[in-house]
């Protein structure tokens, strides 16, 4: 039987998650500390994953709630406390609060006009933290504390802790989109997915599956957004721009849409090839080589690299009885 | 007998046009009514403007008195209506059980045991996924899930299309357990046979509107009248 999303295997769950986890014992400083922007970035990815391909909502909103959620760190860090919980607590909140707000009108739209809602969205985040002076304007919020992990506790300025406190709530951000996709949420925003028309005639309201779906999503991308802040303790508009939309959706379509891990693993390509391959090998044409990744994508991997996976694992489609 | 469903002058539509034109039938509580007619003559949108799966332009769509005409499918369904739809129109990539647990309501009349019971077939294809029934196992899929709705009136629309014979007579069977059991039906069907052994009464369309009511065994009675109403021989 096929399966969208696969079924994961714990040991090779916990596999993965102990390999991750040795990356600062096996690696230098800056690699570690680009790891965890990379797990961050992920984050964001999956819950554009949740989005367009769980529920069939292709999205550019998600990196602005990214940004809500790590200025919304940053300011906590800077005005309030540096527990990096509370952090994580006030920058999901106020993104899932922000997606609450600004999905009410935005998930009334469908299909093109949906992804311009959301490009408008993300574009409206961008150029706020580009114009407000107390979140930087265009200079970026500056003076970010490093954060603890208790009152009184040491700060985790080392690459190695922020990149394990990032591992952290990348597991925890993808756990919640799991259970959410498996939940009869998740089935519901499967099936509006497929046919919000057959959903309605079962009873249930397309506009509050969308939303719902939308305001987690939202509060996922915001999490990231906190994990971004505790490792950079800086946070420009640039990490907002548009391209980075572009970006994360490019690595839900690398990584296979609808499969949630293997947008994750789009994200690593993409930030790696952006971040390390051109960085260090082909100095100022990361775009081309972003491109030249998602051309191969297209026509090597149409699935993406889950897709890929999962049809090797699959078994043949079922022919069933005679109609 | 009390009338579920009251249908007053509805006009519906694609782009202006008036595929259905000013319908208005009643469907008794219990009641089986098939709904006859050529191909074309506007019977699938009357049924999806009753569950509001189109937007009438004009006219009443009443279930138990309350108005579900230009509202959302999820209120004509909450207000215990459900539709199997022309096609089956399952989800693909859902299983079987999840199809079910997607429909089914809290203190319903219908459990996943129930349809279970009814269609056990669709209990042996659980964890298939839609894509990989048959076109029988599809529509049983189909109105089971419709059953989790809780209905009181199902609207079917062509049940037997498309599926060999002997599945049609296990599409027959479960519809007349379902009217026996007190569940109103209005089935678009062009498979004559199976209209005639479900309906309790049966309404002709033509151009949109309904030319013709009488009750079956009338209907049956007389061949020639049926046979130029439906443009058979």
């Amino acid at each position: 039987m096929t399966r969208r999303t696969g079924r994961l295997r714990p040991a090779g769950v916990l596999l993965l998650v102990v390999i991750l986890a040795a990356v600062p014992f096996l690696l230098a400083s800056y690699p570690v500390s680009l790891g965890g922007r990379i797990l961050a970035f992920a984050l964001v990815v999956v819950s554009t994953d949740l989005l367009t391909g769980v529920t069939g909502m292709p999205t550019l909103a998600q990196v602005g709630y990214f940004g809500v959620g790590a200025y919304s760190a940053g300011l906590v860090g800077i005005h309030w406390t540096d527990n990096l919980i509370v952090q994580l607590a006030v920058g999901t909140l106020a993104a899932g609060l922000l997606a609450l707000v600004t999905g009410v009108v935005a998930v009334r739209t469908a299909g093109i006009v949906f992804l311009m809602v959301t490009l408008a969205i993300g574009e409206l985040i961008h150029q706020v933290a580009d114009r407000l002076d107390f979140l930087g304007a265009s200079n970026g919020l500056v003076g970010i504390p490093a954060g603890t992990l208790y009152p009184g506790g040491e700060p985790l300025i080392l690459a190695g802790y922020t990149y394990w406190w990032a591992l952290l709530v990348f597991l925890l951000g993808l756990t919640v989109a799991y259970v959410v996709a498996k939940s009869p949420l998740g089935l519901s925003m499967r099936a509006v997915r497929e046919s919000p028309t057959r959903l309605r005639a079962v009873g249930q309201s397309t506009y509050v599956v969308r939303l719902v779906a939308f305001i987690i999503a939202g509060a996922i991308a915001g999490a990231a957004g906190t994990a971004w802040t505790a490792q950079t303790r800086f946070v420009s508009p640039g990490d907002l721009a548009f391209s980075v939309s572009a970006l994360a959706l490019l690595s839900v379509v690398l990584g296979g849409a609808g499969t949630l891990w293997g947008p994750a693993i789009g994200a690593a390509v993409v930030f790696l090839t952006r971040d390390w391959l051109a960085a260090n090998y082909f100095t100022g044409h990361a775009d081309l080589l972003l491109g030249i990744v998602f051309v191969l994508a297209v026509f090597l991997l149409p699935r993406g690299i889950a897709g890929y996976q999962l049809s090797r694992r699959s078994d043949p489609p079922h022919s069933g009885a005679a109609a | 007998m009390t009338a579920l469903l009251e249908v007053v002058d509805l006009v519906a539509g694609y782009d202006g046009s008036r595929v259905v034109d000013g319908v208005s039938l009643t469907v008794a509580a219990g009641e089986s009514v098939a709904l006859l007619g050529r191909n074309g003559v506007g019977k699938t949108t009357l049924l999806e403007s009753i569950m509001g799966m189109v937007r009438p332009t004009a006219g009443e769509v009443r279930v138990e008195g309350r108005d579900v005409a230009r509202k959302p499918a999820h209120v004509a369904s909450r207000a215990n209506v459900a539709i199997v739809p022309q096609g089956r129109r399952i989800f693909a990539p859902l299983s079987v059980a999840e199809h079910l647990q997607i429909a089914y309501r809290k203190g319903g009349a219908w459990s996943v045991a129930d349809v279970y019971d009814l269609m056990p077939r669709l209990h042996e294809r659980r964890d298939h996924l839609g894509s990989q029934l048959s076109g029988g196992e599809q529509q049983m899929l189909s109105i089971g899930r419709a059953l989790l709705c809780s209905p009181k009136l199902v609207l079917l629309d062509e049940p037997s299309d498309g599926l060999a014979p002997a599945i049609v007579e296990q599409v027959r069977a479960v519809l007349r357990e379902l009217a026996s059991t007190g569940l109103a039906l209005l089935v678009v069907e062009q498979d004559l046979r199976l209209a005639f052994d479900v309906a309790d009464r049966v309404l002709v369309m033509a151009k949109g509107q309904i030319v013709h009511e009488s009750a079956t065994p009338a209907f049956r009675a007389d061949g020639e009248r049926a046979r130029r109403l439906l443009g058979i021989g």
